[in-house]
């Protein structure tokens, strides 16, 4: 038997973390189509090589799916016990609309924000050309039980000179030369039940930003990191990533409605991510137990819905409920819920027992994903005759106006 | 009138096309009647529009291959200052095509064939609904509205001429088509003074009545949000030409299945990669589709696709070409050298290039049979020759099979 060592490569990488692929190897006749049964989907990440071993000598095709929707091909001739090594740069012919002036972290094993994973901190990279920026990290205080959070942040766009944030956490100033990152640090340590924000000022603007952290993962809790970068031409941006390869690619193909690419990544991962999660009670334990990422979960079950065949039996569908009733704190939960309860509706008297959910996915507040705001927006098309949905569709409007649809965390900008 | 193909076919699926192409708006900048700048936003005439419509309803009644299902109707409606007359590449019963009269993609009479259109599928059959849109387009957050001919014919209710197209597709989803294809091609740049959050426009369907559970839909958007779409003047579109390309055994795939076929996915990675090697602006793809999609079948041949076939080159448009390069040629199965025969002889193939901002690879583009083998032949000024080894050509592009540099 023989192996093939896969090495992905991105020549614009620039500061997207470590982020993990789809890939397809098949070994090809000399028809040039796929031997039965030689077919295998793995996960392959910009940190370290994949090594594919036993597979059998000959033409191997190798395909690597980008969050684009495009295709990278390789061919590659394995000799019999032979290990052929493949590299393979998945960097668009688009050029990236920014540029980061900061030496990015070396990407080591996937393990960038080791040294901040095991603190109550996370860090913000600030290029030294933005330096006078602010960044302001926080939790958003009291929760509305009709209107979550959505009416907050609805004042704050029309008011943005007002402050967002409650209980804010301490932003320290960068403790070693202008590229090294700013931390912010909570009193009393992240925990998952009060969602973390950050605000970034700079020239007139503010955005703020959905922070995903604690970022649990089952292997070690990891932070997210926001990181502030110039664009070209002039101005600047933010983004906020999680340093967990398996989720940022998951992330990444969700934030560009590759909802099915993204399910093939699961599927292909899914041993890491959930166990097996086709068997539902093996995710539940996970779930339960708290050493899964329930962030993680709610990208996976956006995913999952998105894509799902609805003809086909749907194991992990009271895996979703559970999302919503486990961890009230993560509105994203609510909203996958309703709109599975919607989706699922045949009749009348159906749709209008969905309605409490719906309710109950506005009070849950803003999602932590952007693809979140938009499925919310078309779960209420279906309620619009209703006096307080209206209101709720032209509040929850307003913020979407304000989005950032490029990022896969919700962030809302404003000059 | 825009039922310009109708027949009943007896097989379990059955594809209805609804095609919208909008290229004359007389309410906009250009349009002869007056334009209420406040409304109008500098919105101006199109070019590409009604000539995609026309060439993607083309395909559809001319080009659409299945073995399992049949083409069973396309609506086309079309605005289009130079005619308002269509003729089909074919009819069903096989008479000679005859010209017909279109009518206006005005919003009222979106609505009426929009309706009539999904009302065709059938529920207890495995049917294909596709809509296709070309025309202006604005988005605002996840609102996206498509401008019809008569937009800001009002000046106080300018969507009166238009449509949502997000509470459309919230809409479709519990409507009677198992399958569901939307092709939006046109800008999703942001104009909140035009479409504001209060703002709620025509969903074109409204309830649906009964409910269905939801269906599987694949919605590709010609850009992402923010970014303006782009069409060379007097041809179809970048995004659509990339479509009919794709849908056009760009996308077909056999390296699973016994069939050559095309589905959601491939349809969106070929589109991908054809407008990669598009033209460029700034340096870049002037745009980038988007696409939120279920995966499931489109097409399936009963033999392999004719596909386009590329040899890339090094060279591009602005460097010196490479004089040396005297002949390409490509020959199926066997080499050459040994004995094969050329099906495909470019000689002296630099000498009609035009200038233009297309990239190299086009100039030596071939259409040839999906799945076969082929080789390449490549002869220098010094009489050298270079001879490619064997490569299976596969969709897009034959996956580059065949390199030259």
């Amino acid at each position: 038997m023989s192996s093939l060592q896969l090495e992905l490569t991105n020549s614009d990488l620039g500061p997207k973390p470590n982020m993990g692929f789809v890939a397809e190897i098949s070994r090809r006749d000399e028809s040039g189509k796929t031997v039965p049964g030689e077919l295998r989907r793995v996960t392959v990440t910009t940190s370290e090589p994949t090594i594919i071993s036993q597979i059998n000598p000959g033409n191997w095709e190798v395909r690597v799916f980008t969050p684009q929707g495009g295709v990278v091909n390789r061919d590659v001739t394995v000799g019999e016990g032979s290990q052929e090594r493949v590299q393979v740069d998945i960097a668009s012919k688009r050029r990236r609309p920014v540029s980061s002036t900061f030496a990015v972290p070396r990407i080591d094993g996937g393990r960038k924000t080791r040294s901040f994973g095991q603190k109550a901190v996370f860090p913000v990279f600030v290029p030294a050309s933005l330096q006078s920026s602010s960044v302001e990290a926080g939790s958003l205080g009291m929760h509305d039980p009709v209107w979550g959070d959505w009416r907050l942040l609805g004042e704050w766009l029309a008011h943005p000179t007002q402050p967002l944030l409650q209980e804010s956490f301490r932003v320290a100033p960068a403790d070693s030369g202008p590229d090294a990152p700013r931390e912010v640090s909570a009193p009393n340590g992240f925990s998952e039940e009060t969602r973390t924000f950050a605000v970034a000022k700079s020239r007139g603007k503010r955005r703020a930003h959905f922070v995903a952290t604690p970022w649990k993962n089952h292997a070690e809790p990891r932070h997210a990191l926001i990181q502030i970068v110039e664009r070209q031409g002039g101005g600047w941006t933010s983004h906020v990533s999680v340093d967990d390869p398996l989720y940022a690619g998951l992330i990444g193909y969700l934030a560009v409605g590759a909802a099915s690419t993204a399910v093939e990544l699961i599927q292909s991962s899914q041993a890491q991510i959930f166990g097996d999660y086709a068997g539902a009670a093996i995710s539940l334990d996970l779930l339960r137990e708290k050493r899964s990422s329930p962030l993680g979960a709610c990208a996976a079950a956006y995913a999952l819905v998105a894509s799902a065949d609805r003809a086909d039996a749907m194991p992990w569908r009271p895996w979703v409920s559970n999302l919503a009733e486990w961890f009230d704190w993560i509105p994203d939960g609510a909203i996958i819920e309703a709109r599975c309860r919607i989706l699922a509706a045949r009749t009348q008297e159906d749709l209008d027992a969905c309605r409490p959910f719906v309710l109950n996915a506005i009070a849950r507040g803003v999602p932590s994903y952007t693809v979140g705001i938009g499925w919310l927006l078309q779960i209420l098309v279906h309620f619009d005759e209703d006096k307080f949905i209206q209101s709720a569709i032209a509040l929850i409007r307003l913020v979407a106006s304000k989005l950032d649809m490029a990022e896969p965390f919700t962030t809302v900008e404003i000059e | 009138m825009s039922l310009v193909y109708f027949c009943e076919p007896e097989t379990d699926q059955r594809v209805h096309a609804l095609i919208i192409g909008v290229s004359e708006y007389p309410h906009l900048e250009g349009g002869g009647a007056p334009a209420v700048a406040d409304v109008t936003g500098g919105m101006r005439q199109l070019q590409s529009p009604a000539k995609s419509a026309r060439a993607l309803s083309d395909w559809f009644i001319g080009g659409y291959r299945h073995t399992h299902a049949e083409l069973a109707t396309v609506d086309l409606l079309l605005s289009d200052a130079n005619s308002t007359e269509y003729t089909a590449p074919r009819t069903p019963t096989g008479a000679a095509p005859q010209a017909r009269h279109i009518d206006y993609a005005s919003r009222q009479n979106i609505v009426d064939s929009a309706i009539a259109w999904k009302d065709r599928a059938r529920a207890d059959a495995n049917d294909l609904l596709v809509f296709y849109f070309c025309g202006h387009g604005l988005s605002n957050g996840f609102q996206f509205g498509l401008l019809a001919r008569d937009f800001g014919k009002v000046a106080n209710r300018p969507w009166d001429g238009g449509f949502s197209f997000d509470r459309f597709l919230a809409r479709m989803e519990k409507t009677a088509a198992a399958r569901q294809l939307f092709f939006v091609d046109a800008c999703r740049v942001g104009a909140e003074q035009i479409l504001d959050p209060q703002t709620q426009p025509d969903d074109l369907i409204g309830r649906s009545f009964p409910l269905y559970e939801g269906r599987k839909q694949a919605v590709y958007y010609s850009a992402q949000p923010g970014e303006a779409s782009y069409g060379k003047r007097g041809e179809c579109t970048l995004f659509t030409a990339a479509l009919i390309q794709a849908l056009d055994g760009g996308a077909a795939d056999d390296s699973l299945t016994e069939d050559w076929k095309t589905d959601t996915n491939s349809l969106n990675r070929a589109i991908s990669a054809i407008l990669e090697f598009g033209p460029e602006l700034n340096g870049e793809p002037p745009q980038s589709p988007q696409v939120l999609l279920s995966p499931f079948e489109l097409m399936r041949y009963e033999e392999a696709p004719i596909v386009p076939l590329y040899v890339t080159t090094a060279w591009h448009e602005g460097d010196d070409p490479p004089d040396e390069v005297q002949r390409i040629e490509i020959c199926r199965e066997a080499m050459m050298s040994h004995g094969g025969r050329a099906i495909v002889d470019w000689s002296n193939p630099w000498a009609a290039v035009q200038v233009c901002g297309w990239h190299a690879p086009s100039r030596f583009g071939s259409r040839l049979t999906a799945g076969d083998r082929y080789s390449l032949r490549v002869t220098f000024g010094t009489g050298e020759r270079v001879e490619m080894k064997l490569k299976a050509l596969r969709p897009p592009f034959g996956n580059r099979a065949i390199e030259y540099v």
